[in-house]
Formats: structure tokens, C-alpha cells, sequence
């Protein structure tokens, strides 16, 4: 028999004993694309959702460091504060991201732009100290590039790497600031966990991961 | 169609003939194939790639795959075929591109990629990319303080068929759309030219005199919208381009475009260079294979700092 038959007769072959076989179309659009399809494959939500409680918050609490003395570590060795305190991913020009917790004062609220921000005092002097983002737009990577289990190899492109440090800042602005208030707020105590990219010579802007408001400051 | 076709054959197979004819070079022949130098961007990345080549000892070629896919192919194997040691490339395409490094692969020819990924891993040893959708992200965010938050604003999109496109759009729209004051009333691909980018934005005025702000996928085309405008009497329209080139550079210190986004490319190219140089002498480049390189804003504070897409501390 000709070579074109026998493939003809393996192709029929096959296609006999696969009728319960449907055939998944191979997305290059990554986990977005999978989603839609139905294919299974984690979204970039699930698992930014996914990891939030279980291992996200624990690690930040873990690593985090009380401000004024991390602003101390900080100009005294930054290496040691990023090596306890914070993470740096090995690429070529990673930005180092720092873990912080505060207790202060707000003394400046800017809710007119929507990316909302705190100016937040933590040495009881009266001047601000760090920003604080309080949404609607919770802007940056730091969430992201803090995690030391998350690297960009294990997503399969540029688009859902950007999308989990997307959910990641949506969870912010849904969960964490959700108790929020967006009056009043100069004057008033603040509590809070959060993440910080190192820029020497800049104010730490900081994305938090937890975030209480509570009455004016005693 | 048929003539350009059978042109461009004739062509690849000439430019063929005459790159097998060279006898590889004993102390090492590096191919650094790249999008045609029209482009400053890559012939910044191509030159950095090859400065660094020759400083580590090799011998280096640039090579223009024009964004052909198939012309890439016949580059890569003409370069198998000469011998060479490694391939420092910037794709023409993520998918299109898996088959030439797969190809020299087989060959045992390492492939290192620059500038943008291939969409299937563990082919080539590194992909060091830009991280385009951060640099369009902070692009966008330049855009929309220069827009005092409001106002009607042009999209200038790239080729369709290069991945970055698609990319930069979605991260200019992913801190854009969050501003229900920022209206967009038109969105049109000017294919990275500067020249398509002109007429369009002509035409576009035409039809919407009043808008406010346009944003674009790259700086070619940021200097050919902000032209048109400028003939038009708009220079006050706000402009912003992505990829730091000096053309730019000039004109954000000229007040004239507001400002745009550098890629990191030199880095990256000469990144590449020394993990080829690592692998080649050790088997390994001591890094995971994707490395993805953050962009920076440009405008007026850092302009002047600014030369063939490196910036100065």
C-alpha cells in the first residue's frame, strides 16, 4: 500500500476510537487566555487570592520591622535592613522592597486625585514621615516584588505577571482599605502593615496589607 | 506582492551566499541579529551587544531581520553555518521566532534574547526583556498627571504583530481606564512609523480639533504625532512617547514632547553578552533564564542625563 493510504487509514483509525476527546486549543495567551478558555489553568486572581492569607500576610508580618527603627537600620546599613527586613530578586536592577509596620498620626490626606494617599507621622514630632497609599488606585509592583516565592519565571509572560501584581493591588483597594474612611482622616491614629520599594533619598511609599484607622490620635 | 516576494528571495539568498562565504572567525563569531537600525533603539542595543562582544574577545556581526520571520530563519542557519558561537537576538516575533532558536539549539548553538520574549521556554539560555508592561504602566502615569487626571485624549498603537504592542496598550490602559475623567476618542495603529504616525495624527486632528493628549506605543511615533500637531498649532497637546531615544530626549528639553520611557537596552544587551560569555566558559549563566529589566520615566529633571538610551547617575 502507498505510503499517503496508510496515514489515511491511521488518521481514520484514530479518529474511530476518539470520539470522547475534545481538542483543547493551545492558547499563547497565557493565563488570562487559559481562563477564558476553560482550560483550568490558575488565573492570575486565584493566585494572587489564593496565596493572600495563607502565605502573603504571614510572611510581611514575619519580616516586617517597626518604622523609626527600620528608618535607622536603614541609613546605617541598608544591605542588612533589606536582608532582614525586605527582599531583593537576583535580576540585573532589582529594586530591593522593604516590610514595615506603623503606628502614627496622619497629618496630610490627599483623596482629590484617585490615587488617594496618607501622609503618616510615626516619631510623634508632628512632620510626615511616609506615605501611605489609601486608594481607589493602588499603584506599583512592591506587593509583587516583595515575594520571595513568586518569581517572573514561573509566569508565562510579561502580561500575566502584570496582572497578578494587579490583583494583588485590587485586593488592596477591595479588602484591605475597604474600613477606610475618606473624610476626617488628618488627626486621626493609624495602624498598619506594609510593603515599600527602597529609594534612597525618597519618602517610602508604602502599599499596605493591613490598615486600620482608629479615633484621633490620644 | 509575487514581485517583492520573489525580490526579497533573491535578496536573502544573495545576502546568504556571500555570509557563508566568510570563514568563521577562530577566536569566536557572535551573531547579534536585531530589527533594522532605521530604528535608533536597535542599532543603540546591536552597537552596546557588539562593544561588549569585542571587549570579552570575540568577534561580533550585526544582522538586520527587518521583523521577517522567515528571513530571521535564514540568518540563524546561515549563522550555524559559519560557525558561530552564539546568537544574541531580539526576535521578530514570539511566536514565529520559536523554530530559529529551537534550530540553533539542535546545532548546540546557544541562543541569548534581548528586548522581547519567545513564547515557549527553556529554548533559548536567557530572555533578559524589558518589562514593557511596567514601562508603559509609568508611561501612562506621567500621562495622566500632565492630563491633570481629565480630558480627551489619541491612542498611537504599534504593529499589530509585535507582542509589545499589545502590551504597552494594555499597560497604558490598565492605569488610564481607572480615570473615568480621561476619555479616549480615537485608537489607531501607526505601525511604530514615524512617517504613518504623522498622517494619522493629521487626520485624526481633523476629526477631534480639541482633544488634549496623545499617547504612544513608542517614540517614533510620538515624534511623528507631536510634528503634526506642532503644524498644526497644537504644540500645547500633551505627548508622550516609550523607549528613551535621544530624538525624545531632545524634544522633552525642547519643551515640545512631555516625556517618555526608557527601555533598558543597553543594559540588556550587554547583560546578554556577559551571561553568553559565562555560558560559554562555564555551562551555565548563573541566572534564571527570564530576567525582566524595569523602565524608567524620562522628562525634563532627567532628560539631559540621557544618551543612546543610557542614563547617567
Amino acid at each position: 500500500m502507498s505510503k499517503s493510504l496508510i496515514s489515511i487509514l491511521g488518521v481514520l483509525a484514530l479518529v474511530a476510537v476518539l470520539p470522547g476527546c475534545r481538542v483543547i486549543k493551545n492558547h499563547p495567551g497565557g493565563a488570562a487566555a487559559n481562563a477564558a478558555a476553560g482550560n483550568g489553568a490558575p488565573t492570575a486572581e486565584s493566585r494572587a487570592e489564593g496565596m493572600w492569607d495563607s502565605r502573603i500576610v504571614p510572611y510581611a508580618q514575619k519580616k516586617a520591622a517597626p518604622y523609626p527603627q527600620l528608618a535607622g537600620l536603614l541609613s546605617s546599613s541598608s544591605d542588612q535592613a533589606v536582608r532582614e527586613h525586605g527582599f531583593r530578586a537576583d535580576t540585573a536592577g532589582a529594586k530591593a522592597v522593604l516590610f514595615t509596620r506603623i503606628e502614627g498620626t496622619i497629618v496630610a490626606a490627599d483623596t482629590k486625585s484617585r490615587a488617594g494617599t496618607i501622609e503618616v507621622d510615626t516619631d510623634g514630632d508632628g512632620k510626615s514621615d511616609v506615605t501611605v497609599q489609601i486608594g481607589p488606585i493602588v499603584r506599583g509592583n512592591a506587593l509583587r516584588d516583595s515575594l520571595d516565592f513568586v518569581s517572573f519565571n514561573s509566569f508565562a509572560n510579561q502580561i500575566d505577571y502584570a496582572d497578578f501584581s494587579k490583583a494583588l493591588n485590587t485586593h488592596v483597594r477591595n479588602a484591605v482599605l475597604k474600613g477606610v474612611p475618606r473624610d476626617g482622616l488628618v488627626g486621626k491614629h493609624v495602624s498598619l502593615l506594609g510593603a515599600f520599594f527602597l529609594v534612597p533619598g525618597s519618602v517610602p511609599v508604602i502599599t499596605p496589607i493591613t490598615c486600620v484607622v482608629g479615633d484621633k490620635a490620644k | 506582492m509575487k514581485k517583492n516576494n520573489l525580490l526579497s528571495s533573491a535578496f536573502a539568498a544573495a545576502s546568504l551566499m556571500l555570509l557563508a562565504a566568510s570563514p568563521s572567525q577562530a577566536a569566536g563569531l557572535v551573531a547579534i541579529i536585531t530589527p533594522s537600525h532605521d530604528n535608533p533603539f536597535y542599532g543603540a542595543e546591536a552597537d552596546a551587544a557588539k562593544a561588549r562582544a569585542e571587549q570579552l574577545g570575540y568577534t561580533a556581526i550585526e544582522l538586520s531581520h527587518d521583523d521577517d520571520p522567515s528571513k530571521q530563519y535564514q540568518l540563524v542557519e546561515a549563522m550555524i553555518a559559519r560557525g558561530a558561537k552564539a546568537i544574541i537576538l531580539d526576535n521578530a516575533g514570539a511566536d514565529a521566532s520559536v523554530a530559529a532558536v529551537q534550530m540553533a539549539k539542535n546545532a548546540k548553538i546557544p541562543s541569548f534574547l534581548i528586548d522581547r520574549e519567545i513564547s515557549t521556554p527553556k529554548i533559548a539560555i536567557s530572555q533578559i526583556i524589558s518589562n514593557n508592561y511596567q514601562g508603559a504602566q509609568i508611561g501612562a502615569q506621567a500621562f495622566v498627571k500632565a492630563m491633570g487626571e481629565s480630558g480627551t485624549y489619541v491612542e498611537l498603537v504599534g504593529r499589530d504583530s509585535d507582542t509589545n504592542a499589545g502590551i504597552r496598550s494594555k499597560g497604558f490602559h490598565d492605569v488610564i481606564d481607572d480615570y473615568p475623567d480621561l476619555k479616549m476618542v480615537a485608537r489607531q495603529s501607526a505601525n511604530w512609523k514615524q512617517s504613518e504616525a504623522f498622517s494619522k495624527m493629521q487626520s485624526i486632528l481633523e476629526a477631534n480639533p480639541k482633544i488634549k493628549g496623545v499617547i504612544c506605543g513608542n517614540d517614533t511615533m510620538a515624534m511623528g504625532a507631536y510634528a503634526a500637531l506642532k503644524a498644526a498649532g497644537r504644540g500645547d497637546v500633551i505627548v508622550i512617547g516609550l523607549d528613551g531615544s535621544d530624538d525624545v530626549r531632545d524634544s522633552i528639553l525642547q519643551g515640545g514632547i512631555k516625556a517618555t520611557v526608557l527601555q533598558p537596552v543597553f543594559q540588556e544587551a550587554t547583560l546578554a553578552v556577559e551571561q553568553m560569555d559565562k555560558y560559554l566558559k562555564t555551562g551555565t549563566t548563573g541566572a534564571p533564564e527570564k530576567q525582566l529589566l524595569d523602565c524608567t520615566v524620562i522628562d525634563k529633571d532627567n532628560a539631559s542625563k540621557l544618551n543612546r538610551f543610557q542614563l547617567s547617575k
